[in-house]
């Protein structure tokens, strides 16, 4: 019997196999445990989409790979195969078995994202996007249902065991969900890695790399159920000489290590995230000295199919450096060719991905006037280190995000005049250029526009385009340009976010001071991706996290002011921090601009909601995290830190830092609250804090500045184990 | 009688897929303590008695999955074929089930040793911590309703039917990703890892070790039902050779 018409068979008799279709409605139930267990994901498309999706894919690519063991060991446990082996070719009619799991698989993927579209379409509203839903169900469930089919049927051809297959399955499935593959996209084989999906500007970068990484998980599960066919027994003889058997089938070994290099190959040079050697190194800085340019222009495309960036950036000098010198780049990129005065120049790219970039070395050769122009292109890396938290670069249709070495080339040059840019984007977007909006465009073809303009500064330190909408009011004398996505402007409108914002604003005049803005007193507030995973202050200017207005944010009146909260948080850093006063103390890990910045959150919001919930969501949180760091074994017993592996010290570290700054802080100036005779006291000494802030914008308001503000020691704030514990009501604090 | 434990013992102690796992037991243990348990449980020392409890907690559902793996076999169509010789000897199937039960503790036994083994290793290369007479009430109570209560339902479903059994050790697999905090956690590494927390923290900073009732309650059930659910399956056994008398 030919291939093609065994793979008939095998697929009618899956098709009639009872089995089969309970297999099938189980795999079709799977999206609901996704459903039922999302309760706390902040974005709509979060909710919706990646838990059921990610869910189902994990879940019935397991169940698959079951009922594949038990179909691949039917012939075996019923003796039928010294039938069938007489009839075709045991390898043949694997082949066709697995074909046949293979279009299973797929029509119950298919299946499954037809069954929950209605469903999921109807609870995402206005966010609803089908083709980036059917694409999540064809990417992640579908391809990781064939891997694992394969990977299943591999283990059973080696060991001809239902339940040696089983185990030898389940470990390489534990393996996806331990603390090696954690935070891991492409170790993570099972269940697709994905932080979160933005709502209003929809991006492709996860399915980008989940389409590459199942590619690859494909070429190494091809490989491996390759090498076991040449296991496939012949003539009744065990798996090592049925494989040296097979060898002589030569296409078989040359494909298995043609999928097997291809695999590795994937793996190795995979375009999505840099090869950091050094996690440590933050910053990288050019040594070579600093050349004035007369002029700097950049001229750059951005690819949304693609997700590239094509560039060139021209630099006109008078006077260049002649020695060797250099320019950073985001690993991603490659600069394709270089020249000064019109002659091209020799340079040489060095890997040695650091802190987000890759250094090219170039020497100009003569110490004469001209024009040094930088040609370079690529897809946008992501910093190893913050991978897993944050997609900070990316080029997508409805939203673009380019940090500061992943837009330009970064050079010692500087430009007084600052520098020209063009940028050529998708045209249904509006850009912001180094926190700027750019207002001139013309319109290209294939619906792209060329937008320009000039910046004050020299370099491109934050790009960001999306579909945004602009609204511009007043707030306690301060003139605010509201920018949020255009998607959100039903919620902006039915929950009168402007009023909120100008809540805060009077609330923060009242009790700190007015805002002392330099420029015209305007404050532009800027809504950005959820898969930044944060935001940014500074004078003037300001990112909020983007699921502050996801419809379950707002909808939920419990869990929807936390994140509404961190929308305040950071306005309340325009007088917290690095505008307002600057709090910060050389060699503390204990005193920043956090601390007070949370406490007067909780006044905010103690004013805005009541006593009960800024006690139950602040103070008792602080409490009790406070609580937990104080009992921690390794910190109560430092001298066994050096037990921990490296990873967990840093770990630790790191926690211990961030419950100093949020927790232990707001809870040791509410404490100073008690003691200096309560709010309104408080509340007077943080004004004179923020009226005396131009005495400490170079020096730094320290804990002991604070403390003399206060009138209080070191001592009177340390925290006793009644401030803290959780049951020991109001004994402290 | 003891011929046949020995035989039944031999046969399954010398195979090699039991070797096997009893090496991956001991891998899984040793990645539990340096990667989890190092950390300590509920923010106790690594080498509490939480700490201890929650590590057997974790490494139980591996455990457990071995000992049904072998139980499974004895209800797979090959060993069914072969039943015909052996109830040809002169033994009743409910002393056969015994005899089955037996091996299976010597496995689990066997299992557990190795754990401990290796973690009275990681206590003692790291800690420098010997001392473990306080261990083996809490422990004891923590493995020993885990295997009756596994080996009943083990043989009451694989007897209905084989594949019950395999669903069983999916369980026992979920159950180890998912561990609920409540006294009622059968493998208990999610009680352990929260329990302490509702404590109030001892002399030197951490809760002394304390048996929670409900816990004790819960594993006496859990003890019961697999005794119960053992003698179920005897009492079927016995049934089904009156039929076939």
């Amino acid at each position: 019997m030919s291939l093609i018409s065994l793979y008939r068979v095998e697929l009618r008799r899956m098709f009639l196999s009872r089995r089969i279709w309970v297999g099938a409605l189980c795999g079709i139930l799977t999206p609901l445990l996704g459903v039922i267990g999302n309760e706390t994901l902040p974005s709509v498309s979060s909710r919706y989409i990646a838990n059921p999706v990610l869910t189902a894919t994990a879940v019935s690519a397991m169940l698959w790979a079951v009922l594949i063991i038990l179909e691949a060991s039917r012939l075996h446990r019923s003796g039928v195969y010294l039938l069938t082996d007489a009839a075709s070719s045991p390898r043949a009619l694997s082949a066709a078995r697995m074909a046949a799991a293979m279009t299973v698989t797929a029509a119950v993927s298919i299946l499954c994202a037809i069954v929950y579209l209605p469903y999921t379409a109807v609870k995402m509203e206005y966010l609803f996007d089908p083709v980036f839903y059917a694409a999540n169900y064809l990417i992640f469930m579908l391809l990781t249902g064939w891997i694992s089919v394969l990977f299943a049927d591999t283990f059973y051809q080696i060991t001809r065991r239902v339940e040696l297959s089983v185990i030898l399955y389940a470990l390489l499935a534990y393996f996806n969900f331990s603390g090696y593959a954690q935070n891991d996209y492409f170790m993570r084989w099972l269940y697709p890695y994905v932080i979160v999906y933005s709502d209003g500007f929809q991006s492709w970068w996860f399915l980008r790399i989940g389409f590459y990484t199942r590619l690859m998980w494909l070429c190494i599960a091809l490989a491996s159920w390759m090498f076991s066919l040449l296991c496939v027994r012949k003539y009744e003889k065990n798996a090592a000489v049925s494989l040296i058997r097979g060898m002589r089938r030569v296409y078989l070994p040359v494909l298995t290590v043609c999928f097997a290099v291809l695999g590795a190959g994937l793996w190795k040079y995979q375009p999505f995230i840099d090869h950091e050697t050094d996690s440590e190194v933050n910053n990288r800085m050019i040594d070579t000295p600093t050349t004035n340019a007369s002029a700097i222009r950049y001229f750059l495309t951005a690819e949304p199919v693609t997700g590239r960036l094509s560039g060139r950036a021209e630099y006109d000098l008078k006077e260049p450096y002649t020695g060797e010198d250099k320019l950073y780049l985001n690993p991603g990129y490659r600069v394709s060719r270089m020249s000064y005065g019109g002659k091209e120049i020799a340079f040489r790219t060095v890997d040695d991905d650091n802190a987000g970039v890759r250094s090219t070395y170039f020497t100009i050769p003569e110490k004469k006037e001209g024009t040094l122009v930088i040609e370079f292109g690529g897809l946008p890396q992501l910093r190893k280190t913050h991978a897993p938290y944050i997609i900070a670069a990316f080029i997508d249709w409805e939203s673009i995000q380019l940090g500061m070495r992943s837009a330009a080339p970064m050079l010692n040059y500087a430009c007084r005049d600052g520098a020209e840019v063009e940028i050529t984007i998708p045209g249904s977007l509006t850009p912001y250029l180094n926190d700027l909006p750019m207002t001139e465009y013309v319109e290209c073809e294939n619906g792209m526009k060329t937008w320009k303009c000039r910046t004050q500064e020299d370099a491109i330190y934050n790009f960001v385009a999306g579909a945004y909408e602009t609204d511009t009011f007043t707030a306690s004398d301060t003139n605010i340009h509201f920018v949020y996505g255009k998607a959100y402007e039903q919620a902006v409108r039915q929950y009168d976010i402007n009023q909120a914002v100008k809540d805060v604003f009077a609330y923060c005049s009242r009790h700190y001071g007015a805002l002392g803005l330099t420029q015209d007193q305007t404050m532009r507030l800027q809504q950005v991706t959820a898969m930044l995973m944060g935001g940014h202050a500074r004078e003037g200017y300001l990112e909020w996290f983007e699921t502050v207005l996801s419809p379950i944010t707002l909808a939920d009146a419990d869990k929807g002011a936390s994140a509404t909260e961190v929308f305040i948080h950071e306005m309340i850093h325009q007088w917290w921090g690095g505008y307002g006063l600057v709090c910060s103390e050389e060699g503390s890990n204990l005193w920043s601009e956090e601390g007070i910045t949370v406490y007067a959150t909780y006044r905010l919001v103690k004013e805005k909601y009541g006593e009960l919930y800024a006690k139950q969501y602040y103070v008792d949180n602080w409490r009790k995290t406070v609580e937990m760091q104080e009992r921690n074994f390794y910190n109560r017993h430092p001298e066994y830190l050096e037990h921990l592996p490296e990873k967990y010290q840093t770990q630790l570290s790191m926690e211990n830092e961030s419950t100093n700054w949020y927790d232990r802080m707001p809870l040791m100036i509410l404490k100073a609250e008690k003691l200096v005779g309560g709010e309104e006291n408080m509340d007077k000494i943080m004004r004179k804090m923020y009226a005396d802030r131009g005495d400490y914008a170079q020096i730094g308001f320290t804990y002991a500045d604070f403390l003399d503000y206060c009138g209080l020691s070191e001592s009177d704030l340390e925290l006793t184990p009644k401030d803290y514990m959780t049951g020991e009501e109001d004994a402290g604090v | 009688m003891r011929k046949l434990f020995y035989y039944e013992l031999r046969r399954v102690l010398f195979r090699w897929m039991f070797l096997a796992m009893l090496a991956v037991n001991g891998m899984y243990a040793w990645y539990v303590l340096t990667t989890d348990l190092i950390r300590g449980a509920a923010y106790t020392a690594p080498f509490s008695i939480w700490s201890c409890c929650a590590y057997l907690g974790k490494t139980m559902p591996a455990a457990s999955i071995t000992v049904l793996l072998i139980l499974c076999g004895y209800y797979s169509k090959k060993q069914k074929q072969v039943e015909i010789l052996t109830s040809a000897a002169p033994m009743t199937g409910a002393q056969h089930l015994l005899i089955r039960s037996g091996v299976l503790a010597v496995c689990f036994i066997l299992v557990s040793a190795v754990i401990m083994a290796v973690a009275v290793f990681f206590y003692s290369r790291f800690f420098q911590f010997y001392d473990y007479a306080g261990y083996i009430l809490p422990g004891l109570l923590l493995i020993l309703p885990c295997f009756v209560v596994l080996l009943g339902a083990g043989h009451l479903l694989a007897g209905v039917h084989q594949g019950l059994c395999y669903i069983l050790i999916g369980i026992c697999f979920a159950a180890a990703l998912y561990a609920p905090d409540s006294a009622w956690d059968l493998f208990g590494s999610g009680y352990f890892a929260a329990y302490p927390l509702t404590l109030a923290p001892g002399i030197g900073g951490e809760p002394a070790y304390q048996m929670q009732t409900e816990w004790a309650v819960a594993r006496g059930m859990y003890l019961v039902a697999g005794i119960l659910l053992l003698g179920l399956k005897v009492r079927g056994t016995k049934r089904k050779l009156t039929m076939a008398e």
